[in-house]
């Protein structure tokens, strides 16, 4: 019952969800919970097309499925650091709206 | 005795030492012993390898001794050693040096006593005297000009000695820049024996020089010799003050006056002459350079000797006395006459420094007044100066029998046997001229001094006058001993023709083998030759005689002196005029210095501040800057803004990729 | 030297110190000074240590350690020491500990960070003058660059924030461009390793095209540096606004990293670009000498004058190290020794008049000529001091300075005499404006009421100033056993620039 296909479009659409969310939303939480979702909708392909092309045997059978794993990795130290930025952020401005964080402009 | 050549610079050289980190805390006592019986030592083994010497050549083997220290300098096919090497001309040399020094070292304790700087005076005076001996001995140029450059040093020191006076730091500073102008002509002249010879050694250049290695034309068709003989030349201008260079020597007399005697009269202002000597076969070797160093010795002699007639400081008058007779001895040198020039740093060295200190010893009377104007009539308070003062003169006069007499006597047939000898030279001929007219002008401007200082009516301050005796008795005795070496010193080189009874011949001459001997002539032209030397010697006392008579006859006893004007015509009052303000050359070169410093600043603020600085420098920062102002405004501080961007960048990448892909 | 990583021991050493040191109470001032004077001096012991073993009739490495260390970029970490570097790593050990010993008094501000960043700035140093491989010498050139910033930049004078920059941006500029040239290097040998490049280049060399334009980017990088004309201004500003011990160590040792880098890595590696640019960098070599001069002549504050000297001094030793070969194909030796012993010779001399204008400073705070005059009478020990300073660097024959100087010209002369001739003219200028400056500086009148009361050196000043007059003298007379060392490397080393 797996479908390559299916698979890319529901990461297609988590991915174009985790952009908008990005983009539009004016919460930093939200936009690191968008981050997220972006980097798990990779995640997704990633092991949809591991599955996909894997060869049974051959070296590199896991690939896409490793390589998910390190981005899992990657994205948690992410999220901590980028956490405690906004704790640090909230305790000093008391905002964590980006309308109101941009003080770093040329 | 070849081992203790070191200690001959080496003791003064610790006397230099030990009164310089010691001096201050012992007290002026201690100073004296020290900085006094350095020199008195190191005289006395100069004293025993002078003696070593002689006997080897009373036994027919002359030679020389050699001592090697240390290597110095030793890189690739360079070698430089420490090594002194004494020969027969080199030991006359010493003995010059350490004796007349001696003396004037023990002249100054009288004459510095009490100074704040007493440990100091003595430190440098010591300090010289190790250089002056290091130049002396060296037994190659590179050594020669570690104390070449050394006694610049102390000379540069000792004029700015009482530093707190801005005329005195200036004329050290003036002497030091000056002798380095020489210098560079040095540097040059060992480079070009290193690059052709492949040496420094003294001798080995002489060598090379006198087997004709010196004949390959370098460079606007002079030959090498000639090259290197004008390159030392250049040196000895700056040293031994002749023009060009000469300017230093007079400013140099803001010094102390034992300073000016040991120093600008005795002995460093000499090491042009002695290096010539040293390096006789070089300069022997190029008749060009020889004709130079005539000429410029000549006018040297001259013009110094016009500026000598109209001055007013009693050590103004000696300066520009020293600077004359030092042309004397380049024109010996340009006539080939190495002996006679010899022979006149040997003589001039006493009679000079007696002047000197006789100087001294009126301006320690005096309490530091040069002026001659302001003096007068010193006769009754200072006899004994005035003696050792008036022996000077004569000396310098060239009174015969005095040391002057045989030595100027030497140059100036030197100059009358090129002149109109065997084979008479118009070229000569002019500058014997000249160097006669300068021996009237020195007889001249000498008894002046001494009318000005000693005769006539007293013009001192009255409130100084009870004041004015005789200085201590070292200051005597130094005086004493100089005024018999400036009497008997002459007999050192007495020439053949002379029948002076209980004296050899030449002694000098034969002894530092600069003089040629007439073992060759047939009786017939030796007969020629001492007719002609009659004739010279008779020129030369009768101008040396008119000068001191005119002299006498314009400022002599009962002369009411400063109203009278010399000369009466316009262009005689021009000539004076410019005599009193010495030419004008100082301030010729005073327009050159200027304007260097004001290109120097114009350079500075044109091309350093301005163009390298501001335009390129800066001006790169601030196109840097510009550009980053443009940018600047996309830098929003709005996350958003930044995400969306790079969203756009992402995906014309990924369109560029695939773009890329399918053209394939 | 039975295994023992001698060089790794001279490099880290300070860097280990000042770690150790950031462990130490920032208000322990007196720990912190004494405790990174122990550690230069614990250097400067390692480095005579490193001397005593160091056989000077080789001329090829020694005490060489080679571990690899990224294999797959061919960078490893490679240390040697041969005659053109030994004098450089000794001239550095030996001048740290006199730093230290002068801030003592003068900085007060950061105490901590100040000794952290000097110890730190050594290591680079050290790193730099030993380093065999390109990118290490890359590291180490870098990495001296950010403590000198911070020195500048935070302990600096008034206009301290401009100069900093000025210096820094200066020589990033120059290094990287050296930085892509080592690249291309890499590019055509395969590695990063200095002697591997070198053997292989004899088998398989550059372009004659590609050599030009690397070595244009060595020799700006290093041209910087050292700092040869027109790329000087950062130097008088770095000077001035340095504080004292910035500037000790810029004139002292960091400058000679420029015409050490021409030695060790610009020359060898691009033998035929350095023939064609020889005239060129000669000519500007002559030019900073009479130019360096004439500045230096008409400055008015001293640390200024002294920084242009600079200028004009460091032009005699790039001219020493170009003029390596005469006409015939004869090697002119001379020159790169001298060139080599006059790196050393101007890290005395410059490095001794900087302590003594920041020992003048620290009682007056003017360096303005203008402000002294006379004042030879009211500190007498002081002024010997600036006299012998001074005298060492006009060259006064037994002394330091002449030895270096005339080896040069000497050299030069065997070469292409005029630029000898003009060079020599800079001999006579530096005596002009040196003495220009003691005069207008000790001598003459009194004429400032304030300068009447300054004290005279301590016993602190006397102690770090001594052995540096005691090297003048050492160097001035007994050459031969410091131009003995260089001596076997220098001629192994024109060899290898057929």
């Amino acid at each position: 019952m797996f479908s390559l296909t299916a698979c890319l479009y529901l990461s297609a659409f988590l991915f174009s969800v985790g952009i908008y969310g990005v983009l539009a939303r004016r919460n930093i939480l939200v936009i690191l919970m968008s981050l997220e979702l972006m980097l798990n909708a990779v995640n997704l392909a990633l092991v949809a097309f591991g599955r996909a092309h894997a060869v049974a045997g051959a070296a590199g059978e896991h690939r896409g499925q490793v390589f998910a794993i390190m981005v899992l990795a990657v994205a948690a130290a992410e999220a901590a650091i980028g956490l405690s930025l906004l704790l640090l952020i909230w305790r000093k401005w008391r905002t964590i709206d980006v309308r109101d964080l941009c003080r770093m402009n040329g | 005795m070849e081992s203790n050549l070191i200690w001959i610079p080496l003791l003064p050289f610790l006397g230099f030492v030990v009164n310089g980190l010691f001096g201050k805390k012992f007290g002026p006592k201690f100073v004296s012993w020290v900085g006094a019986l350095a020199p008195i030592s190191a005289f006395f083994v100069a004293v025993g390898v002078f003696l070593h010497l002689s006997r080897a050549q009373g036994d027919g083997h002359a030679g020389a001794l050699h001592q090697h220290v240390f290597d110095w300098i030793k890189v690739g096919d360079f070698t430089a050693s420490f090594g002194l090497l004494a020969d027969n001309l080199t030991s006359v040399m010493c003995l010059v040096i350490l004796g007349v020094g001696s003396l004037i070292h023990l002249y100054s304790i009288d004459y510095m006593r009490g100074d704040k700087g007493y440990y100091r005076f003595f430190a440098y005076l010591n300090l010289f005297t190790a250089f002056m001996l290091l130049l002396v001995l060296g037994d190659n140029l590179l050594l020669m000009f570690v104390g070449w450059e050394g006694v610049g040093l102390c000379s540069y020191l000792l004029i700015g000695f009482w530093f707190e006076d801005k005329a005195n730091a200036r004329a050290g500073q003036k002497a030091f820049i000056v002798n380095r102008i020489g210098d560079f002509g040095m540097l040059l002249a060992i480079f070009l024996c290193q690059r052709y010879f492949g040496t420094i050694d003294t001798r080995a250049v002489g060598e090379a020089c006198a087997q004709g290695l010196g004949g390959d034309t370098l460079l606007w068709g002079l030959d090498l010799a000639t090259w290197i003989s004008l390159l030392f030349f250049v040196g000895a201008t700056g040293k031994s003050a002749q023009i060009p260079l000469y300017v230093w020597l007079p400013d140099a007399m803001a010094g102390p006056t034992p300073v000016s005697a040991l120093i600008h009269a005795a002995t460093m202002v000499t090491s042009g002459v002695y290096l010539c000597c040293r390096m006789m076969p070089v300069f022997e070797a190029s008749p060009i350079t020889l004709n130079v160093i005539a000429a410029v010795g000549a006018c040297t002699a001259l013009l110094a000797a016009l500026i000598a007639l109209s001055q007013n400081d009693i050590k103004k008058v000696l300066a520009y006395s020293t600077v004359s007779q030092l042309g004397y001895m380049f024109f010996a040198i340009g006539m080939g006459a190495f002996g006679a020039a010899f022979f006149h740093v040997v003589t001039h060295a006493f009679f000079k420094a007696l002047l000197f200190l006789g100087s001294g010893s009126v301006i320690h009377a005096m309490h530091h007044e040069q002026d001659m104007r302001k003096m007068g009539g010193l006769k009754k308070q200072l006899p004994f100066t005035y003696v050792c003062y008036m022996v000077g003169t004569l000396a310098i006069a060239g009174v015969p029998l005095f040391a002057g007499f045989f030595s100027k006597d030497e140059i100036l047939f030197a100059g009358f046997e090129q002149a109109f000898g065997e084979h008479p030279s118009s070229f000569a001929a002019v500058f014997w001229g000249v160097s006669v007219l300068t021996a009237g002008l020195t007889a001249f401007y000498m008894l002046r001094s001494v009318a000005m200082t000693f005769w006539g009516e007293s013009r001192v301050d009255p409130k100084l006058l009870p004041s004015v005796r005789e200085p201590g008795r070292w200051i005597g005795f130094a005086l004493f001993f100089l005024a018999l070496l400036a009497m008997f010193g002459g007999f050192l080189g007495v020439p053949e023709f002379l029948p002076i009874p209980f004296v050899a011949d030449n002694v000098l001459g034969e002894f530092t083998h600069l003089a040629h001997g007439h073992g060759d002539l047939t009786e017939a032209q030796l007969g020629a030759l001492h007719s002609r030397e009659w004739i010279s010697l008779l020129i030369s006392v009768f101008v040396g005689l008119s000068g001191l008579g005119i002299a006498f006859y314009l400022y002599g006893p009962g002369k009411a002196l400063l109203a009278k004007l010399v000369v009466t015509s316009p262009s005689g009052r021009r000539l004076r005029s410019w005599s009193e303000n010495k030419f004008y050359v100082d301030e010729f070169y005073e327009f050159f210095v200027k304007g260097f410093h004001a290109a120097s600043h114009l350079t500075w603020a044109l091309i350093d501040q301005l163009l390298i600085d501001k335009i390129l420098v800066e001006g790169t920062a601030a196109f840097t800057k510009g550009t980053g102002h443009m940018f600047r405004r996309m830098q929003s501080g709005f996350i958003p803004a930044y995400l969306l961007t790079f969203g756009w960048g992402a995906l014309v990448l990924i369109i560029m990729l695939l773009l890329k892909d399918a053209g394939h | 030297m039975n295994g023992l990583p001698i060089l790794t021991l001279i490099i880290f050493t300070p860097a280990v110190g000042a770690l150790l040191l950031s462990f130490v109470d920032r208000k322990n001032e007196s720990v912190m000074r004494q405790g990174a004077l122990m550690i230069s001096l614990v250097t400067l012991l390692l480095s005579l240590v490193m001397l005593t073993s160091f056989d000077k009739s080789l001329g090829s490495y020694q005490f060489e350690e080679i571990q690899a260390w990224v294999p797959s970029l061919g960078i490893s970490y490679h240390l040697g020491i041969d005659g053109i570097s030994i004098l450089l790593v000794l001239l550095t050990t030996f001048t740290m500990p006199l730093v230290f010993l002068s801030t003592w008094k003068c900085v007060t501000d950061r105490v901590k960070e100040f000794q952290i960043c000097l110890l730190l700035l050594q290591s680079g140093m050290l790193g730099a003058f030993l380093a065999l491989d390109l990118i290490f010498f890359y590291l180490f050139w870098e990495a001296m660059l950010i403590p000198m910033y911070f020195i500048i930049g935070i302990w600096g004078g008034q206009r301290r924030i401009y100069a900093a920059i000025k210096f820094f941006i200066y020589t990033m500029v120059g290094s990287l461009l050296m930085f892509v040239a080592m690249l291309w290097i890499y590019k055509h040998a395969g590695t990063f390793d200095l002697p591997t490049i070198l053997a292989s280049l004899q088998s398989n060399p550059m372009a004659r095209e590609e050599q030009l334009w690397l070595f244009a980017a060595f020799a700006l990088s290093f041209a910087i540096k050292v700092p040869i004309f027109p790329l000087h201004t950062w130097l008088p500003d770095a000077h001035v606004e340095a504080p004292t011990a910035g500037s000790v160590v810029l004139a002292g040792v960091l400058l000679k990293m420029g015409t050490y880098g021409f030695l060790r890595f610009g020359m060898p590696l691009f033998p035929d670009a350095t023939v064609v640019f020889t005239p060129w960098i000669c000519w500007l070599a002559l030019i900073g000498i009479v130019y360096g001069a004439c500045m230096a002549l008409v400055q008015n504050d001293i640390k200024k004058l002294v920084a242009y000297s600079s200028v004009s001094h460091l032009g005699y030793v790039v001219l020493g190290i170009f003029m390596y070969r005469q006409a015939n194909g004869a090697d002119s030796v001379e020159g790169i020794v001298g060139a080599i012993l006059q790196m050393v010779n101007h890290g005395l001399s410059t490095g001794m008049l900087f302590l003594l204008i920041g020992i003048i400073y620290e009682r007056r705070h003017t360096r303005q000529l203008a402000n002294y005059g006379g004042i030879a009478k009211v500190v007498p020990i002081y002024s010997v001091f600036f006299i012998i300073a001074t005298l060492s660097s006009i060259g006064l024959p037994g002394l330091n300075g002449f030895v270096g100087e005339f080896l040069i010209l000497l050299g030069v002369f065997k070469v292409e005499p005029l630029y000898a001739v003009i060079a020599s003219t800079g001999v006579v200028l530096g005596a002009v404006y040196m003495l220009t400056l003691t005069r207008r500086f000790l001598f003459g009148p009194l004429v400032h009421e304030e300068n009447a009361h300054i004290a005279d050196v301590s016993a602190r000043e006397i102690v770090y100033l001594t052995p540096i007059v005691v090297m003048m003298v050492w160097i001035g007379l007994g050459s031969k056993s410091f131009t003995d060392l260089v001596e076997p490397t220098v001629i192994q080393y024109l060899d290898l620039l057929r």
